[in-house]
């Protein structure tokens, strides 16, 4: 079924506007994982639940001893996917299963798991090209409902970053009657301990040991909700980390600063440039005055001369390959062509910071009290001339000076010898998302409408666009503007995507003729105004959690329309025209030479609007949805 | 001495792919020698390609390692045309082991790239270290590898060798991609001991073949002497495969090479033939452990399962459909296909879990049992490409179901989908014919369904012009394969219904209810009553009838077509609206009914308004599951007169 809790993989992440694999894995065990099980598993009826989870993680001789036992009930057939056992573990930390059994309704065990029905896999995700990473599996499915599922297993970690990042939660979608944490640690050990919707703590300490406990019962599941925060913000977690540990070199998480001068200490010496990749740098900035121009040029290069592999083995997922491996192999993940990219800057004398962040569209926030691993990506922040440049080095499209989507709008940790820092990348304004559209509509005499638009695209579909330009078939392209355009059956004859020098943002110039896009109404033909929309919420009544509005969102459009249909009888929708603490809202309609003339212009906040807000959001973003159609008689 | 032979079958089909234009070939067909030519070679003929690949040759020959195995090697070339094309340079090459002892070998990996800078060209090869073995199954591994310092222009190459153990799995050839190829080889030697044919899909002529008899080149084996025979078949020019959508997959048309073995020529002089027609097919199954031996075992133990599940039942048929649903209910498929059983029946018993031949030959098994009249079907899924009933060949078959009769009516079924009807097929199996295996004899049946599965939608509205808001009572009602589609992306999850009819239009869901989800046999209903904003403009009041869940988007937006249109299975659509005008209201336009039917499609519009009530009874149906490419234009007008006649609305005006 769904990935246990301990050693249980991070979810891989994709963006389009990247290259296929950007997001890198930052790889460690248990907190990012716990967010994907929700987008990984299938809803499941009210029934099925897990009945209980014993979890005890015991800190002994600097080893870390994780003990769980899983005990699931299973009502109906369709929920027998919860069955399907899934235990991962890095290669050489394999789990022992200690017991696997199916019980009736009566309680009898009716089948117990043996050694030939657990397997091995590999289990290497979606955006990597190799990982040391496997996956223990077995089938516990019956045919009698309900019946019962009883698992036991342990896995022993040398090296970790947390003790734990618990939340009692194996899948957002599944109800938990009973969930019991309990950790043993020794009395010297020491840790930073944070919790959030906890019911119950115990904690004992003795001589030679100290012990937490913490239960939770009767956990609703969680639903799917658009723009909501991620779930491990929200539910029932704790998350424990040791205050010094051993990743690869020693090091101490209890402050900020303190762990990125481990990563700091980490990246020593991984600044080994070869010599001749260190001619063709001082070759490309040769004559070359300003820092900015100098990181444009060594950025193109890196773009152009690299590609986003990721490879994964032991202590991989954190510590970058050295710059040697880039120069020789010109290819890496995101820690890896980061510290390439820093090493060429160094030696150009530019500074940079490595900078880790939890990039994506919907991220976790870091949580400032627990300094530690709550990453999964890294960029490279370059001071200059009272600016920072932001550098997304996995990527072959976006500019240097360009701060994208995936990493706006939210905190950093800025990796600088013993004075690292929490620092916030900065937010995309409404001018640096706002989408430009002038289309121009017009009848055919055999009733199909011709399109004729102009668009100018920022923020996320700039940085899709890019990527399709570079990526895609034409077929491919047409497939991708065709979805983006408000307008339904649309047989795309020409388009060009054009990138300005030195702008971010990308034109579009297409035609297109949609032959049903007119709607008769016996001798009445009507058409739709073009519709879009900002945001696609569910009714207030079903909402349960807040949104997060990650970015900003700015359409200014406008629509001609030319017909001979038209007359100066013609009634036109009306104007609305409100702004209010979520954007603006704006529409209108004219009558110009026989052309009808529609601007209207949308805005929406980045911010978070809580459950009492929700409904004036989930208001003000139907009037765009209004859509007014225009008659022709 | 016995005679060699490779004997081999050509075929021509209906979609074969024609060349491309004729290139000169300017690269050196010899490993390791990049020259300048495929640095300057642009390939114009297809601007948009991502890569090319400038040679691809494979060579299969025989060797002595405890007895005969099989060297494959590989060696190719690829050019990277776009930044599109940079994954060309990750190299996966599977291996089978069998979990006995027997596996086959990766070996002699070499791979480098070739990037020409500065006046000079640079060299980088994958160092061994660098090669990672993936373990996908219990079965089949795979070493990867990706080429370094590869950009726009480099010139890629790699090669490796393939030992195998298993003389069934002569490699087969594919010689299109989906990048255009220049030049495609592959040589096979032939032994006297083993003869294979093999088919040629989407090939009408080999560009080059050739047959190389070495005189002085004697091998021997088991006291044998033969001399050297090499066949080589060469394809120049192979433009890129591009998928239209549609198609069953694209395994169906490319250009390839499959290979089978056909007979084992003893040293002594006796010989077996391995298979030759269907019925030895037939024969050499029902011996197999895992497919005739397992369904007498199953049988064995089917009498005691069923004796504790206590079956009852008034008929046979009503016997075969209890058996059926309660072995859908038992088992739990898990996922994977196969013709053959994976497990022994005890096992199956034990762990309620299993393969599609698990179940399904389990399920013969049980009607016979029960007094049935039942047979295992052989089956290629659609992904798994096309069955070619003139060739004898096994492995095109993937995937086994159940047939069998009651009152000499014959009925399929397929355990493994407890959501559908016990007679019914999943969609994935629906690919042209099944091979049907009875006792001595084999036929071949049809697999594409007799019947509609359909999506009803029945509606009432009710209209407060003064609210700007209609009212709606709706019935979405769907059938078989609709139905199924529907359940299985959906759960019966009523949230995620909900987010599916308000993406078909229906907004403000009050209520929501279900039926018969659990029971396939009967139609899959959806009743939700809502309340819907009421377009409004110029004071007329405009209904669209259908919502979006009349077809309002052609898929068919290619101006032309080559391979044929696959719509799976026979599909309708029907709505029975009616509408109460308001009061103080009158229709000012009404859709024209009509009536149209032809070799493509049918479709019916009747519109009544009488008594301040319009009632609409409306239809589509496609007459075909699969279009020719000839057919597809008249298709695509078919489907956008359903999108304009179905998307046309109802305006009423104040009286």
């Amino acid at each position: 079924m769904f990935n246990p809790h301990f050693g249980v993989k991070l979810t891989k992440q994709c963006f389009l506007n990247f290259s296929k694999q950007s997001i890198s894995a930052i790889k460690i065990f248990i907190i990012i994982l716990l967010v994907g099980y929700g987008l990984l598993c299938p809803y499941i009826l009210a029934g099925s639940q897990i009945v209980q989870t014993k979890t005890k993680i015991t800190i002994d001789k600097g080893h870390k001893i994780i003990e769980r036992s899983i005990e699931i009930e299973i009502t109906k057939k369709s929920d027998n996917w919860m069955a399907e056992i899934e235990v991962p573990f890095k290669l050489g930390n394999e789990p022992r299963i200690f017991t696997a059994s199916i019980f009736d309704l009566n309680g009898t065990e009716v089948r117990k798991i043996k050694k030939k029905d657990i397997t091995s896999k590999s289990d290497i995700g979606s955006g990597s090209f190799y990982e040391d990473e496997y996956i223990k599996s077995w089938n516990m499915s019956w045919n009698t409902y309900p019946y019962r599922i009883k698992y036991s297993y342990s896995i022993t970690l040398k090296e970790f970053l947390y003790v734990c990042n618990y939340t009692p939660y194996e899948s957002w979608e599944i109800p938990v009657d009973k969930a019991i944490l309990t950790v043993e640690l020794p009395t010297d050990f020491q840790i930073n301990i944070s919790t959030h919707e906890t019911q119950k703590v115990d904690s004992i300490i003795a001589d030679e040991l100290k012990s937490y406990t913490w239960e939770w019962s009767n956990l609703s599941p969680y639903k799917k909700e658009n723009y909501s925060p991620p779930i491990f913000e929200s539910a029932p977690r704790v998350t424990i980390t040791p205050l010094k540990f051993n990743y690869d070199i020693k090091g101490s998480q209890t402050t900020w600063e303190d762990y990125g001068l481990w990563q700091h200490t980490m990246h020593q010496g991984l600044d080994d440039l070869t010599e001749s990749e260190k001619k063709i740098i001082i070759n490309l900035i040769k004559g070359i005055d300003g820092t900015a121009k100098k990181v444009g040029i060594l950025h193109a290069y890196m773009q152009k001369s690299t590609r986003y592999i990721y490879v994964g083995l032991e202590t991989g997922g954190l510590k970058p390959y050295p710059a040697s491996y880039v120069c020789k192999n010109k290819f890496g993940d995101c820690k890896a062509l980061t510290n390439y990219m820093q090493a060429v800057l160094a030696y150009c004398a530019i500074p940079s910071y490595q900078v880790d962040v939890y990039a994506g569209k919907k991220p976790i926030r870091i949580d400032p009290k627990i300094p530690g691993q709550q990453f999964n990506h890294v960029v490279l922040a370059v001071p200059v001339a009272g600016d920072t440049l932001w550098l997304e080095n996995t990527s072959k499209y976006l500019p240097y000076d360009y701060t994208g989507s995936f990493i706006q709008n939210r905190r950093g940790l800025l990796i600088k010898d013993s004075t690292s820092t929490l620092v916030n990348i900065p937010s995309l304004e409404l001018s640096d998302v706002a989408e430009t559209r002038i289309t121009q509509i017009s009848k055919n005499d055999n009733e199909s409408i011709n399109f004729k638009a102009h668009n100018t695209y920022k923020g996320p579909l700039y940085e899709s666009l890019l990527y399709v330009k570079n990526e895609y078939s034409e077929k491919e392209g047409k497939g991708f503007i065709r979805n983006i355009l408000p307008i339904q059956n649309a047989v795309i004859t020409n388009y060009e995507i054009k990138e300005p020098n030195s702008k971010k943002e990308v034109s579009i110039s297409f035609e297109s003729e949609a032959q049903n896009f007119l709607t008769k109404a016996g001798k009445l033909k009507i058409i739709p105004l073009l519709f879009f929309e900002l945001l696609d919420l569910e009714n207030p009544a079903q909402r349960k959690r807040p949104v997060r509005i990650i970015a900003t969102g700015h359409i200014k459009d406008t629509i001609y329309i030319d017909s001979p249909d038209i007359n100066e009888q013609i009634s036109l929708p009306e104007t609305i025209d409100i702004a209010s603490e979520y954007g603006k809202v704006y529409e209108t309609a004219a009558l110009h030479d026989g052309l009808i003339m529609i601007p209207r212009n949308y805005q929406l906040y980045a911010n978070e609007y809580d459950l009492k807000q929700y409904l004036g959001l989930f208001n003000s973003t139907r009037l765009s949805l209004k859509n007014e159609n225009i008659l022709l008689s | 001495m016995n005679k060699i032979i490779l004997a081999f079958v050509i075929s021509i089909f209906h979609y074969s792919t024609i060349l491309g234009q004729d290139i000169e070939l300017t690269t050196t067909l010899t490993f390791d020698q990049v020259s300048m030519d495929d640095f300057n070679y642009q390939h114009d003929a297809d601007p948009e390609a991502s890569a090319v690949v400038l040679f691809d040759k494979g060579e299969s020959e025989f060797f002595k390692n405890d007895g005969l195995n099989i060297r494959f090697h590989r060696q190719k070339r690829i050019k990277i045309l776009q930044n599109a094309g940079l994954d060309y340079a990750n190299i996966e090459v599977p291996y089978y082991v069998d979990g006995y002892g027997k596996k086959e070998k990766i070996k002699e990996i070499s791979a480098s790239s070739y990037t020409f800078i500065d006046g000079q060209v640079k060299k980088k090869k994958v160092e061994l270290d660098e090669v990672f073995i993936e373990d996908i199954n219990s079965n089949w591994k795979r070493k990867k590898f990706t080429i370094p310092d590869v950009q726009v222009g480099t010139i890629i190459e790699y090669e490796y060798t393939l030992e195998t153990p298993f003389l069934i799995n002569l490699h087969d050839w594919q010689f299109q991609e989906f990048i255009p190829t220049l030049y495609s080889e592959y040589t096979i030697q032939s032994v006297p001991f083993y003869e294979y044919i093999f088919l040629a899909q989407g090939i009408e002529d080999f560009s080059d073949y050739r047959s190389v008899s070495s005189l002085t080149a004697i091998h021997s084996y088991a006291n044998v002497s033969y001399p050297d025979l090499r066949s080589t078949y060469i394809m120049k020019n192979v433009p890129r495969f591009i998928d239209e959508g549609y198609i069953t997959s694209a395994d169906h048309y490319l250009m390839k090479m499959d290979f089978q073995l056909a007979k084992i020529n003893y040293p002594g002089g006796t010989s077996t033939e391995i298979q030759t027609t269907w019925k030895k097919i037939n024969e050499e199954l029902s011996k197999h452990d895992d497919f005739g031996k397992y369904i007498k075992k199953s049988g064995a133990t089917f009498i005691k399962y069923f004796d504790n599940q206590g079956i009852k039942s008034n008929s046979s048929a009503e016997l075969a459909e209890n058996v059926i649903n309660t072995i859908k209910q038992d088992f739990n498929w898990n996922g994977r296909y196969g013709k053959y059983a994976s497990q022994k029946t005890k096992n199956l018993l034990e762990t309620k879990s299993g393969n599609v031949a698990d179940i399904n030959l389990f399920l013969v098994a049980a009607l016979r049992d029960s007094g049935i009249k039942a047979y295992p079907v052989l089956v290629s899924t659609r992904s798994n490409g096309r069955v070619f009933q003139q060739y004898p060949f096994s492995h095109f078959f993937n995937y086994v179901i159940v047939y069998y009769e009651i009152e000499g009516i014959p009925y399929m079924a397929d355990a493994t989908e407890p959501l559908l009807s016990h007679y019914r097929l999943p969609s994935r199996c629906i690919n042209q014919v099944g091979l049907l295996l009875k006792d001595k004899e084999c036929a071949w049946i049809d697999l594409v369904p007799n019947y509609q599965s359909s999506r009803d939608i029945y509606a009432q509205y009710k209209i407060s012009p003064d609210d700007r808001v209609m009212d709606a009572s709706i019935m979405y009602k769907l059938t078989e394969l609709k139905a199924y589609d529907l359940k299985k992306q959906y759960k019966n999850d009523t949230t995620a219904l909900i987010e599916h009819l308000n993406n078909l239009g229906v907004e403000n869901i009050k209520n929501i209810e279900t039926f018969n989800f659990d029971t396939p046999k009967k139609y899959y209903s959806i009743s939700v009553k809502s309340h819907n904003s009421l377009t409004i403009a110029q004071g007329q009041i405009l209904i669209n009838p259908f919502f979006k869940f009349a077809q309002n988007s052609n898929p068919f937006k290619q101006k032309e077509r080559t391979y044929p249109v696959d719509l799976t299975y026979p599909t309708s659509t029907s709505f029975n609206i009616m509408i109460e005008i308001p009061n103080g209201y009158e229709v000012s336009e009404i859709p024209e009914s009509i009536n149209l039917s032809n070799e493509v499609v049918h479709i019916a519009y009747e519109v009544l308004n009488s008594d301040n009530t319009i009632r609409i009874a409306a239809s589509y149906s496609f007459k075909k599951t699969v279009y020719p490419p000839e057919e597809y234009l008249p298709l695509k007008e078919a489907v956008d007169k359903i999108i304009s006649k179905f998307n046309e609305y109802i305006v009423l005006e104040k009286k």
